[in-house]
């Protein structure tokens, strides 16, 4: 039978990657497609490349199985009752992300995978297989991600508004200022790679050695954009400025692709990794090596569903009105990826997704945007939530059917 | 996260502002062919401008009511939101007596004195620059709330202060047409009440484009 779970965990796994890359997308590649900074064909596949670069070449080797060790393993000690387990939350967690992006929802493939666990401990153990108190962090990001990134992005988009838009001689102005945004933004950048992705536990880089390297090449890179920017041709100030940011804007937008490939890799490969591990030593383990084939493979799908239905998902946003210009649409990215690492080094749990949508609040709460519907921002605050049920639920379903499809 | 991101983000409402503003500059030439027809004593002709600008003003009736209805309460703009609704309807009334001012005409015809003539048409011709003066301040507010730039502020209130000037052009015209009306010796003193309310729905449109320019000038305010 463990033949067939394998099998099935790989279907699965595969099915999860496709989604996390349909449904993710937008994180990195939705506003530098509204606001005209890469075309669709562009977006599409600088987007499915970097998720596959950051997943097979930065993803952790070594990944948690049962996500944030929400279970307690000394509960369900049983191998087969695990596999089980884990193939179930792996379908519902890729199922529920699947409607997710169906309904033209986001929601936090990490959160969808965790809930489906959640239902996995749940079925398995019993109420006290789960470690309820690591649900709060989740919770918590709810609230802190769209916050936090909001307030940051209110307050860049001030900056730009009153230090370079609203100045005479404003384009002077924007040079004046490249070296700080862009120096910072590649600061951010360079930063989260080392800290945030696996890349720096594996050049063996600590954080404080992070930040000094990153500093240096941020600042001889910020003065090097500056001498770059100088030779913009365009026809009013305000092009010129937007070509400014436009190309920070890619260049962040990038960033969080490859930065996403890198960590969200884990949501479809740690539970796989974990059947794979127990297929083979009989053993369950609560993190394992992954093999760099599963990583690749995780890469493949998630490029995959960016080339298929990220493609369409990203393609609604191109037909849209323009509602984003670069300034705006560089306040939003670098807003969400700044918050994602301040918050991450200080302990605080984020979410892209969530921070994404705090950011537009942001620039809109800023006097940057046309309108901004707040009725939305419940809409999408109510399927954060209901995010743990329904990947928990269909878990506890399927976990049974295939207790009794497959008996160890 | 999705393209539900993308449906935070609703439609500016200058673009029906624009598209308002644009009907009320589309006016102009259909209100002074209509005057023109109504002195030739040719009320055929003087019917379809009339019915013209009928239609015109139900068109901007809809596009107003498309604002407001998109404009609900949990919606956050670059400016607040009851200075645009008050703007609108500023606006909006300038259709509404471009309206009135036809529909009055319609209900009887006067003759208007031959020496009384040349100043109607320089009302018409003032009111007419204030129809086409509405369109250029709103498409330089919606750019200057695009890109924040001094430069796009200062365009929004020199057209505000165009909007001023013709104002102040058309309101002393009707002065001098109302006392002329006033004091002309009609026969039937119907006729000067007549042409003295028509100059005062022309003095209206000019009025409610002054009251627009103020409101707009309150919305880019620093």
């Amino acid at each position: 039978m463990t033949e067939i779970v394998l099998g099935l965990g790989l279907i699965a796994g595969i099915y999860m990657a496709w989604n996390i890359g349909a449904n993710d997308i937008a994180n990195g590649m939705a506003s530098p497609v509204a606001a005209k900074a890469l075309t669709l064909r562009q977006a599409v596949f600088l987007g499915g490349i970097l998720d596959f670069v950051g997943a097979t070449f930065i993803g952790s080797h070594v990944t948690s199985t049962i996500s944030k060790d929400i279970v307690r393993t000394e509960f369900i000690s049983d191998p087969h009752t695990v596999a089980i387990g884990l193939l179930a939350a792996l379908f519902a967690a890729a199922f529920w992300v699947f409607m997710a992006t169906w309904k033209q929802l986001p929601v936090s493939t990490t959160h969808s995978i965790v809930g489906a666990v959640v239902g996995f401990g749940f079925a398995a153990g019993g109420i006290k297989a789960v470690q309820w108190g690591h649900l709060i962090p989740i919770v918590a990001s709810w609230i802190i991600s769209p916050l936090f990134a909001g307030l940051l992005t209110y307050v860049i988009f001030l900056l730009i508004r009153s230090r370079i838009l609203s100045q005479k001689e404003s384009f002077l102005k924007a040079l004046a200022w490249t070296p700080f945004f862009a120096g910072v933004t590649f600061f951010v950048v360079f930063l989260s790679l080392l800290t945030k992705t696996p890349l720096g536990d594996r050049l063996h880089i600590g954080f404080w050695e992070g930040i000094v390297s990153s500093f240096s090449v941020s600042i001889a890179l910020g003065f090097l954009a500056r001498q770059l920017m100088k030779k913009v041709i365009a026809a009013t100030e305000e092009e010129k400025i937007e070509h400014i940011f436009r190309r920070l804007q890619i260049f962040t937008a990038c960033y969080v692709c490859l930065a996403h490939g890198a960590n969200d890799v884990a949501n479809a490969i740690g539970p796989l990794a974990g059947i794979y591990f127990i297929y083979k030593y009989h053993t369950v383990a609560t993190s394992a090596e992954v093999p760099w084939f599963l990583l690749a493979g995780g890469g493949l799908f998630i490029a995959l569903g960016v080339f298929t239905w990220g493609y369409r998902v990203i393609e609604t946003i191109g037909h849209k009105i323009t509602v984003l210009n670069n300034t705006r649409g560089f306040a939003v990215d670098f807003g969400t990826a700044t918050s994602v690492l301040i918050a991450s080094k200080l302990g605080l749990p984020v979410s892209t997704t969530h921070a994404a949508v705090g950011s537009v609040i942001g620039v809109g709460l800023s006097g940057g945007l046309g309108a901004v519907d707040f009725r939305v921002v419940w809409n999408i605050t109510v399927y954060w939530i209901v995010s743990l049920p329904l990947s928990a639920i269909p878990t506890i379903v399927l976990y049974y059917l295939f207790k009794w499809l497959l008996p160890g | 996260m999705r393209t539900a991101l993308m449906s935070l983000f609703r439609k500016s409402p200058f673009e029906g502002l624009i598209k308002h503003a644009k009907l009320i500059g589309d006016c102009n030439p259909v209100f002074r062919q209509a005057v023109l027809a109504y002195l030739d004593n040719s009320p055929t002709e003087f019917e379809i401008y009339h019915n013209q600008v009928t239609m015109i003003e139900h068109w901007g009736d809809e596009i107003k009511r498309n604002i407001r209805g998109h404009l609900p309460r949990n919606i956050l703009l670059p400016v607040d939101k009851f200075q645009i609704l008050w703007y609108l309807r500023e606006q909006d009334k300038m259709l509404d007596s471009i309206q009135n001012a036809l529909h009055w005409l319609s209900y009887r015809q006067t003759e208007v004195p031959d020496e009384y003539v040349d100043d109607l048409l320089l009302m018409v011709e003032k009111v007419g620059d204030v129809l086409t003066s509405m369109h250029p301040m709103v498409v330089a507010a919606d750019t200057y709330f695009n890109s924040y730039s001094e430069k796009h502020r200062q365009e929004v209130k020199q057209a505000i202060r165009k909007i001023r000037d013709f104002e102040s052009q058309s309101d002393m015209v009707e002065r001098k047409l109302k006392s002329d009306f006033l004091s002309h010796p009609f026969e039937n003193p119907t006729s000067a009440f007549h042409l003295t309310k028509l100059v005062q729905y022309m003095g209206g449109i000019s009025d409610h484009a002054e009251n627009a320019g103020d409101m707009m000038r309150a919305m880019i305010a620093k």
